[in-house]
C-alpha cells in the first residue's frame, strides 16, 4: 500500500477507557483500541468486522476525533489530527462524515428536516438560508427523498427514510470520507437492500471513500473492497474481499464465516460441532493471543506470547502464532 | 402423517387506540406438527409476533381483541379463562423472547428464577426442585452450573441468559415451544451455538419449534416448513426447498433477491421500491401491489385469496404462475 494513496493513517491506536469502580476496588481500564494500525485507502470501501466489544465503533470514533486516543497517530490527507485543537478539528470535519446506526436517535426529534440537513451548510459555508433550503432540496432528491419533506420533523419518517436523511446530511458539505457505523444493522432486509445501493451509487457518484462497520459479514462481503477482522480492540487479519473470505488465515475470521447462517437451504450446516464459549470481557483480556481461550489450535507459545503481524500474500495480513 | 400438535384457524387479532381499530393480524390459520420446527418469517410490523403474542394470550385484552380459534390438541386457548390458561403456559406452550435481558427477573437468581416454573406447574419437593433445575442448566450447556444456579442475570453474558430462558421454557418439556427471534439479539458465534442447542433440543425432547425471525439465513438453516407473512396477512407457505428455491409471491422473491449472499454474490441487490402500507391506511387491494412489479388492475380490487397451487403450498397472489420472473435490478428504489 503505498502512502501516496492512502486517505487516512492509523499508526498504533490506542483507546483506552478508565471504568471507576465503587469502594475499595482499583479502578480499572478497558482497553477498546489496542495498537491498531491500518491505511484507508482513496475511493475504497474499507469494512471492519468483529463481535460487540471488539473496538470496530470506537475505531471509526477515533478517526473523527469523537474520542480521544490515548496513544498513536490518526493522519487524514497527510495531516495529523490528534494534535489538533477543537477549533482546528472543525475544519478537517466538512472532509469527513459519519452515519449512525439508530436513525431514530441520531436525528433531533425538535428540529426540521431542513434545519438538520442544512446546518452543516450553515456553519461551514457563506450560503444565504435561500441557497441552504435550495441545497436542501437538492440532497433529499440526491438521497431519494421528495424535496416538500423538509418541512416536516423526523417523527413522520420511517427507519429506511431516517436513514436517508441522515446520508443526505453527511453529504451536504461534500466529504471525502464517511464513516458507516452499522448504518444498515437497525433496518429490514427490504429498506436495508435500498440504502445500501443509494450508498455505492454515491459513492461512485462522489468520488466518497467509505469506513463501513457492520456486525453482518454478509453486508460487509457486499459492500467492501478490503476488509479487516477484529477482536477484542486488536486487529486480527486485514485482506481483500477475495481473499478474505476464500482463504480466511486467522481461526477467528475462519469461526466467524462458519458460524454465518446462509441464505440457502442448500448449504444448510451445522456449524462447528465444538463448544467455542463465549467472548472474554473487556476487563479480563486473555494473555498471549486473545484469541486463544476459544481458539482450536491454541498451543503454549499462544498464552505465552501476543502474535505479531505476518504477511499471508501480499496486502494480507494476519496475527496468529500458526503462520510464525 | 404426523399429528397437528398447534392449530391455528382465522385468528385476527386488532388493536383499539384511542377509539380507533387497527388490525394487525387478518384471518391467519395454519397448523404445527409433532416435532416440527417451523419458521415465520416478516419484516417490521407484518404481525409475525403479534400473532403469537396473540397465541400464547399475552396481549393487554383492555386494548386489543382476538378472533378466530388456537388449537393446541384439539384445546381452542381463547376459550379457556385466564386461570386455566396460566396453567397452559409453561406446561404445554411456552415462549422465548428476542432479549434475554428484559426476560429475566434482575432481582432472582437464575436458580430459582428456573425452580419457579416447577412451583406452578409440578408437585416436586424442593430438593428435586433443585436437582431438576441444575439439570436443566447442564442441558443447555452452562459450565460451572453450582455458581451460575446462584448468580444474577446481571452477571451473565446475552448468550447465557438466552440459554437459562431456553432452560425455563422447556422445563416441563412443552408440546410447543415459540422462539421469537431468539438469536436477533446475539453475535454470530454465539447466535450459532444458540441455534445448534435448540436444534439438539428438539430431537432429544421432541418438542415442536415455531421460530419467529427477519433472518432468512437462520431461517434455511433450521426449519422444515416456512411461513411468509406480509402487512398482516400470510402470503405464501411452502417448504423450505419451495420457498427458497422456487418461491411464488413476489414479495418472497423480493425478500430472497434483497438480501447480500455470502456464497452467491450479486453485483447489486434488488431493493422492493416503497415501504409496508401502514395499519392505518390498508389497501382494499393486495396490500404488497403497490410495491409489485407484477401488478394489473385486478390487484387491486379486491384482497386475493390464499391459492393453494398443488394442494399443500399456500399463496396469495394473483399473478402467481408468472413464469421466469427476473427482478429489475436498478435505482433504490425511492
Amino acid at each position: 500500500m503505498g502512502m501516496e494513496h492512502s486517505l487516512i493513517t492509523l499508526e498504533n491506536v490506542k483507546v483506552y477507557f478508565k471504568v471507576k469502580r465503587s469502594g475499595n476496588e482499583k479502578n480499572q481500564t478497558i482497553k477498546a483500541v489496542d495498537d491498531v494500525s491500518f491505511d484507508v485507502i482513496k475511493n475504497e470501501t474499507l469494512g471492519i468486522v468483529g463481535e460487540s466489544g471488539c473496538g470496530k465503533s470506537t475505531v471509526a470514533r477515533a478517526i473523527l476525533r469523537l474520542v480521544d486516543i490515548t496513544e498513536g497517530s490518526i493522519s487524514f490527507n497527510g495531516n495529523d489530527l490528534a494534535s489538533r485543537s477543537n477549533r482546528e478539528m472543525k475544519t478537517v470535519r466538512k472532509d469527513m462524515q459519519m452515519i449512525f446506526q439508530d436513525p431514530y436517535a441520531s436525528l433531533n426529534p425538535r428540529r426540521t428536516i431542513a434545519s438538520i440537513v442544512g446546518e452543516s451548510l450553515k456553519l461551514h459555508t457563506d450560503l444565504s438560508r435561500d441557497e441552504i433550503l435550495e441545497r436542501v432540496g437538492q440532497l433529499l432528491l440526491e438521497v431519494g427523498l421528495r424535496p416538500e419533506y423538509m418541512t416536516r420533523y423526523p417523527h413522520e419518517f420511517s427507519g429506511g427514510q431516517r436513514q436517508r436523511i441522515s446520508i443526505a446530511r453527511s453529504i451536504a458539505l461534500n466529504p471525502a470520507f464517511i464513516a458507516c457505523d452499522e448504518a444498515v444493522s437497525a433496518l429490514d432486509v427490504s429498506v436495508q437492500a435500498q440504502v445500501l445501493n443509494l450508498l455505492e451509487d454515491l459513492k461512485k457518484k462522489y468520488h466518497l471513500t467509505y469506513l463501513f462497520i457492520s456486525h453482518d459479514l454478509s453486508v460487509i462481503k457486499h459492500i467492501s473492497d478490503r476488509i479487516i477482522v477484529m477482536y477484542l480492540g486488536k486487529i486480527v487479519e486485514i485482506a481483500n474481499k477475495q481473499d478474505l473470505f476464500e482463504n480466511p488465515a486467522h481461526p477467528y475470521t475462519q469461526l466467524l464465516l462458519d458460524s454465518i447462517p446462509v441464505p440457502d437451504p442448500d448449504e444448510k450446516h451445522e456449524g462447528t460441532a465444538f463448544n467455542v464459549g463465549e467472548i472474554p470481557s473487556a476487563l479480563n483480556i486473555p494473555s498471549g493471543c486473545r484469541f486463544r481461550t476459544r481458539c482450536k489450535h491454541v498451543t503454549q507459545i499462544c498464552i505465552d506470547e501476543e502474535p505479531q503481524k505476518v504477511v499471508i500474500s501480499e496486502g494480507h495480513i494476519c496475527y496468529c502464532h500458526l503462520y510464525q | 402423517m404426523r399429528e397437528n400438535i398447534l392449530k391455528i384457524n382465522h385468528l385476527t387479532t386488532s388493536f383499539i387506540v384511542s377509539e380507533n381499530t387497527y388490525t394487525a393480524v387478518e384471518d391467519v390459520s395454519f397448523s404445527v406438527q409433532e416435532g416440527e420446527i417451523v419458521g415465520v418469517v416478516g419484516e417490521s410490523g407484518c404481525g409475525k409476533s403479534v400473532t403469537f403474542l396473540s397465541c400464547m394470550r399475552l396481549l393487554d385484552e383492555r386494548k386489543s381483541t382476538t378472533q378466530g380459534e388456537v388449537l393446541l390438541s384439539g384445546k381452542n386457548l381463547l376459550k379457556i379463562s385466564e386461570r386455566e390458561m396460566r396453567k397452559v403456559r409453561g406446561r404445554d406452550i411456552s415462549m422465548i423472547f428476542q432479549e434475554p435481558m428484559t426476560s429475566l427477573n434482575p432481582l432472582h437468581k437464575i436458580g430459582r428464577q428456573i425452580m419457579e416454573v416447577y412451583k406452578i406447574h409440578r408437585d416436586y419437593s424442593k430438593d428435586e426442585m433443585e436437582k431438576r433445575a441444575i439439570d436443566l442448566l447442564k442441558l443447555v450447556g452452562i459450565g460451572d452450573v453450582e455458581k451460575r444456579f446462584n448468580q444474577y442475570p446481571h452477571e451473565l453474558s446475552g448468550g447465557m441468559k438466552q440459554r437459562v430462558m431456553i432452560a425455563m421454557a422447556l422445563a416441563c418439556e412443552p408440546k410447543v415451544l415459540i422462539a421469537d427471534e431468539p438469536t436477533t439479539a446475539l453475535d454470530v458465534t454465539i447466535q450459532m451455538q444458540i441455534l445448534n442447542l435448540m436444534r439438539d433440543l428438539k430431537n432429544r425432547i421432541q418438542t415442536a419449534i415455531v421460530l419467529v425471525t427477519h433472518d432468512l439465513g437462520v431461517i434455511a438453516n433450521m426449519v422444515d416448513r416456512i411461513i411468509v407473512m406480509y402487512a398482516g396477512q400470510i402470503v405464501e407457505v411452502g417448504t423450505t426447498q419451495q420457498i427458497f428455491k422456487d418461491p411464488l409471491h413476489p414479495y418472497t422473491k423480493g425478500l430472497l433477491e434483497a438480501i447480500p449472499n455470502i456464497k452467491h454474490e450479486k453485483e447489486r441487490l434488488y431493493a422492493i421500491k416503497g415501504m409496508v402500507p401502514s395499519l392505518a391506511n390498508m389497501p382494499k387491494g393486495c396490500r404488497f401491489a403497490k410495491r409489485c412489479e407484477f401488478r394489473v388492475e385486478a390487484c387491486d380490487e379486491a384482497n386475493p385469496d390464499i391459492l393453494r397451487p398443488d394442494g399443500e403450498r399456500e399463496v396469495r397472489c394473483i399473478m402467481y404462475k408468472n413464469p421466469n420472473w427476473r427482478p429489475k435490478i436498478d435505482g433504490y428504489g425511492a
